[in-house]
C-alpha cells in the first residue's frame, strides 16, 4: 500500500506537468457533446420533392397541397419526362419525386383505387425507409380528408421520451462513448511510454510488486475520466434537457464503475503495446468503433445479424447504456438493473488481473 | 532526391518492423468494413411485442395474429392487464404494447369504430417512430380488409419505387463513407504521430545534424502513408465487393484522384498537429480532436439536411463532407465528372490551402 501511493503520486505530477493534454481532456466531451447533440438528428424535414404531374387539374394540385402542408416535404413543379428524373437525383435537385398520371382527376372518383407514382432516392436507406413513411402518412391524411376512414379508432402513447426527441436517446448514450475513449486512450498510453522513453526499466528494479503499478496507474486516472462524467452529465441535464428520473446516486456509482472497465481496458492494451502509436490505434480501434456500433448506441442490437448480436457481450457498453438510459429516463432502480451492474464489475476485474498477469510476464522476461 | 529515398526506407522499415501494426493498419479495415457494414443499418427489426386482448374475439384475435406474425415484430407473449404492459416496457421486456379493448369485435361489427392502444417505448426515438409506422401499416390494411363497412370512396394509394439501392441495404450507403473514414485515420494519425515521436524520443535533433532539408523530411515523412492509404482503399473496396457485393459503379480513375485530393488535407492536419503537440499523448488528442469534426460534421452519420441551419452551414468547411460525397456518387450512382465539380473544387481548394499552410508553419518551426 505504501508504495502504491508515491505511484499515483507520481502520475499526477505527470498529469499536472502535461497541461495541454489536460486541457484537452475536459475541454474535448464537452465540445464532442455539443456536436454530437446537434448533429445526430435522424429526423428529416423538408425533403425536396419533385413534382411531375401530368393531370395539371385543380384535384391533382390538392394532393401536391397535402405534400406542402407536412413539415416534411418541400414539393417543387417540374415539367418534362420521366427521365428527366434521374438526373434530378445526379444533381441532387430532389430526393424523391411524385409522378400524378393524366387521367388523375377522373379516376380518383371511379371504383377502383387510383395509383400515384413516387420514386425515391434510396442511397441512403435509412431516409428512404422514413421518406416511405411519411409519403404514407401524407396519403392516409389525404385519404382522410376525402373520407376514408378506418373502421376502429387508433390511440398511441409513447412513454418515456413523447415527442420522439433524438437528444434524450443520444446524449446518454454520448456519456458512455465519451468516458471509454477517454479513459481507455489516457491509460493505453502510460505503460507505453514508460517502454519507449525508457523508464521501464527504472520502474522494473524497483521493489513495487505489478500489481502496485497497474493499481498505482489506474487511480489517477479514475479521478479524472470521473470528474469528466460529472461534466457531463451536467451539460447534459442542464444544457440538453434530459431527466434524471432515477436515483442521481445510481448514476454516479454506475459511472464509476464504467470508468473503472475503461481504464482497465486501456491498461490491457497498454501492456501488450511496445510502442504509443501501437497502443493509441489499437485503443482508438478497440473503443471507438465497438462503442459507436456494436453497443447499442445508434444501432439497435435486435436489428444486428445474429453473430455480432454475441459480439455485443463483449463490448462494455452494452451493459452500461441500459442502465444510464434506464435510470435517466425510465426512473429504473438497482432492482431491474443488477445484471447489467454485475456484469461490469465482472469485465473489470477480468481486465485488471490479465492485465497484472500480462505485466508481470514482461517482468520476469 | 536521393536523401529522400534514404528516409523513405527508413519509415517504411520503422512501419513495417512492427508486426502490430501491420495488423492494425492492414486486417483491422477489412474486419471493420465487414462488422460496421453490417451493424450500420438503421432498418429496425425484431421490435418486442406484447399484446393484451382483453377482448378475445375472432376479430381481436385476427388483428393480434397479424402483428405477431409480421417479421418486423418479435411477440414476446400476452400480457394479463394493462399495467403489464407498463412493467414490461420499464424492464426492457417488451418495446410495444397492443392493448385491444373489451367489446372491440362486437363494437366492430355495429360500426362503432373502438379504439385500438399502441404503447410504445419512445426512448430511442427513431425506433419507436419506425416502429409505429409498420403498427400503422398493419393496421390500416387490417381496416381496409374488413368487409363490415364498405368505404363509400375508395382511397388512394402510393406505389414507391426505390432507386439506385432497390433493397434498402444500408451497407450500401455506408461502407463508401466509411472508406472516407478510415483513409482519414490511417493518414492523419499516423502522420502526425510518426512526426511527433521524432520529436518525443530525440531523434529529430539527429535528423536536423544531417545534410536533409526540412521540405525533405517532410516528404520523407509523409509520402509512405499515402502510399499506405492508397493501398488500404484499395484493400477496402476490394473488401467492400468480395463481403458485400458492392460493385464500384463509376470510374475507378476517378476514386483514385479524389482520394489523392483528399490525402492533401489529412496529410496536411497531420502535419499541422504535429507542429502543436509535443508528445505522441497530445498528437493524438488532437488528431482525434480534428476526427470527430470531420466524421460528424460530414455527413457520414446522420444526413446533413437533418442538422440545424448554422451547423449545416458549417460542414462547407469539411473537407470529409465532399469526399464522402464523392465516394458516394462514384460508387453508387456512378455519376460522371461533368456533375462532380460541385464537389471537387472545394476539396481541392481545401487540401491545397491547408497543406501549404501546414508545411509553411513545419519549415518555420524545424528551422
Amino acid at each position: 500500500m505504501n508504495r502504491i501511493i508515491p505511484i499515483i503520486r507520481k502520475e499526477f505530477i505527470h498529469i499536472r506537468r502535461d497541461f495541454r493534454t489536460l486541457l484537452i481532456i475536459f475541454f474535448m466531451p464537452v465540445f464532442m457533446l455539443l456536436m454530437y447533440g446537434y448533429a445526430i438528428n435522424l429526423e428529416i424535414q423538408n425533403i425536396d420533392l419533385a413534382v411531375l404531374d401530368h393531370s395539371g387539374s385543380p384535384t391533382s394540385r390538392e394532393l401536391v397541397a397535402a405534400f406542402q402542408g407536412s413539415k416534411f416535404f418541400t414539393p417543387r413543379y417540374f415539367s418534362g419526362s420521366e427521365s428527366a428524373i434521374e438526373s434530378l437525383f445526379q444533381k441532387g435537385e430532389a430526393k424523391a419525386a411524385l409522378i400524378i398520371p393524366a387521367d388523375f382527376a377522373r379516376t380518383i372518383n371511379g371504383p377502383v383505387p387510383t395509383a400515384v407514382q413516387v420514386l425515391i432516392d434510396a442511397g441512403d436507406s435509412n431516409t428512404a425507409q422514413l421518406m416511405q413513411n411519411y409519403i404514407n402518412a401524407v396519403v392516409q391524411l389525404y385519404n382522410a380528408g376525402r373520407g376514408v376512414t378506418a373502421p376502429f379508432e387508433v390511440n398511441t402513447s409513447i412513454r418515456y421520451n413523447p415527442t420522439l426527441k433524438s437528444a434524450y436517446f443520444f446524449v446518454p448514450g454520448l456519456v458512455a462513448l465519451i468516458l471509454m475513449m477517454i479513459s481507455a486512450l489516457l491509460t493505453s498510453l502510460t505503460i507505453a511510454r514508460e517502454k519507449e522513453t525508457g523508464t521501464m526499466e527504472q520502474i522494473l528494479v524497483s521493489p513495487v510488486r505489478p500489481f502496485e503499478i497497474i493499481i498505482g496507474k489506474v487511480v489517477p486516472y479514475l479521478f479524472l475520466a470521473f470528474a469528466d462524467g460529472i461534466l457531463i452529465l451536467l451539460i447534459a441535464h442542464f444544457w440538453f434537457n434530459v431527466p434524471i428520473t432515477g436515483n442521481l446516486a445510481l448514476i454516479l456509482f454506475a459511472c464509476f464503475l464504467y470508468v473503472g472497465v475503461a481504464l482497465s481496458f486501456g491498461l490491457l492494451i497498454s501492456t501488450g503495446a511496445r510502442t504509443q502509436q501501437v497502443a493509441m490505434m489499437s485503443a482508438l480501434m478497440g473503443t471507438l468503433l465497438p462503442t459507436v456500433m456494436l453497443s447499442g448506441f445508434i444501432f439497435p442490437i435486435a436489428s444486428m445479424p445474429k453473430v455480432l448480436q454475441f459480439v455485443t457481450y463483449l463490448v462494455p457498453a452494452r451493459y452500461f447504456l441500459p442502465v444510464i438510459r434506464g435510470v435517466m429516463l425510465k426512473g429504473n432502480t438497482l432492482f431491474h438493473l443488477w445484471l447489467p451492474l454485475g456484469a461490469l464489475v465482472l469485465m473489470g476485474t477480468f481486465f485488471l488481473t490479465i492485465s497484472a498477469k500480462r505485466f508481470k510476464m514482461r517482468l520476469e522476461v | 532526391m536521393q536523401r529522400i529515398l534514404y528516409l523513405l526506407q527508413k519509415e517504411f522499415r520503422q512501419v513495417f518492423r512492427d508486426r502490430t501494426m501491420v495488423a492494425i493498419m492492414f486486417v483491422v479495415p477489412v474486419v471493420q468494413t465487414l462488422v460496421l457494414g453490417s451493424v450500420m443499418t438503421t432498418d429496425v427489426k425484431n421490435i418486442k411485442l406484447l399484446i393484451y386482448d382483453a377482448d378475445g374475439s375472432a376479430a381481436s384475435r385476427e388483428l393480434g395474429g397479424r402483428f405477431i406474425n409480421n417479421p418486423y415484430f418479435h411477440f414476446v407473449g400476452y400480457a394479463e392487464s394493462a399495467a403489464d404492459i407498463h412493467e414490461a416496457l420499464d424492464k426492457w421486456q417488451a418495446q410495444m404494447g397492443l392493448f385491444i379493448r373489451p367489446h372491440f369485435g362486437r363494437d366492430l361489427e355495429r360500426g362503432l369504430r373502438p379504439e385500438v392502444q399502441l404503447i410504445a417505448d419512445g426512448l430511442d426515438g427513431n425506433t419507436a417512430g419506425i416502429a409505429l409506422g409498420y403498427a400503422q401499416g398493419i393496421l390500416t390494411s387490417f381496416g381496409q380488409n374488413l368487409t363490415v363497412i364498405r368505404p363509400t370512396v375508395v382511397p388512394l394509394v402510393s406505389e414507391t419505387r426505390l432507386w439506385y439501392n432497390l433493397n434498402l441495404e444500408s451497407k450500401h450507403y455506408m461502407v463508401p463513407g466509411l472508406i472516407g473514414l478510415l483513409a482519414t485515420t490511417v493518414t492523419m494519425f499516423l502522420t502526425s504521430m510518426g512526426l511527433v515521436r521524432e520529436k518525443e524520443i530525440g531523434t529529430l535533433e539527429q535528423l536536423m545534424v544531417t545534410p536533409i532539408r526540412s521540405s525533405e523530411l517532410m516528404i520523407g515523412k509523409v509520402l509512405p502513408f499515402v502510399l499506405i492509404g492508397l493501398v488500404e482503399i484499395n484493400v477496402m473496396m476490394i473488401a467492400a465487393f468480395l463481403i458485400f457485393k458492392l460493385k464500384l459503379a463509376g470510374s475507378y480513375f476517378l476514386f483514385l484522384g479524389v482520394s489523392l485530393l483528399y490525402f492533401l488535407t489529412t496529410l496536411g492536419l497531420g502535419i499541422f498537429i504535429s507542429t502543436l503537440a509535443e508528445t505522441q499523448q497530445q498528437a493524438m488528442f488532437i488528431a482525434w480532436f480534428f476526427m470527430i469534426f470531420l466524421m460528424l460534421m460530414s455527413g457520414f452519420l446522420t444526413p446533413i439536411a437533418n442538422m440545424p441551419e448554422a451547423w449545416q452551414n458549417v460542414t462547407y468547411l469539411n473537407p470529409l463532407r465532399y469526399y464522402v460525397n464523392l465516394l458516394r456518387e462514384i460508387f453508387l450512382k456512378a455519376t460522371p465528372l461533368q456533375f462532380l465539380w460541385r464537389e471537387i473544387i472545394p476539396l481541392a481548394a481545401f487540401g491545397a490551402l491547408i497543406l501549404v499552410a501546414s508545411a509553411l508553419k513545419f519549415h518555420k518551426r524545424v528551422s
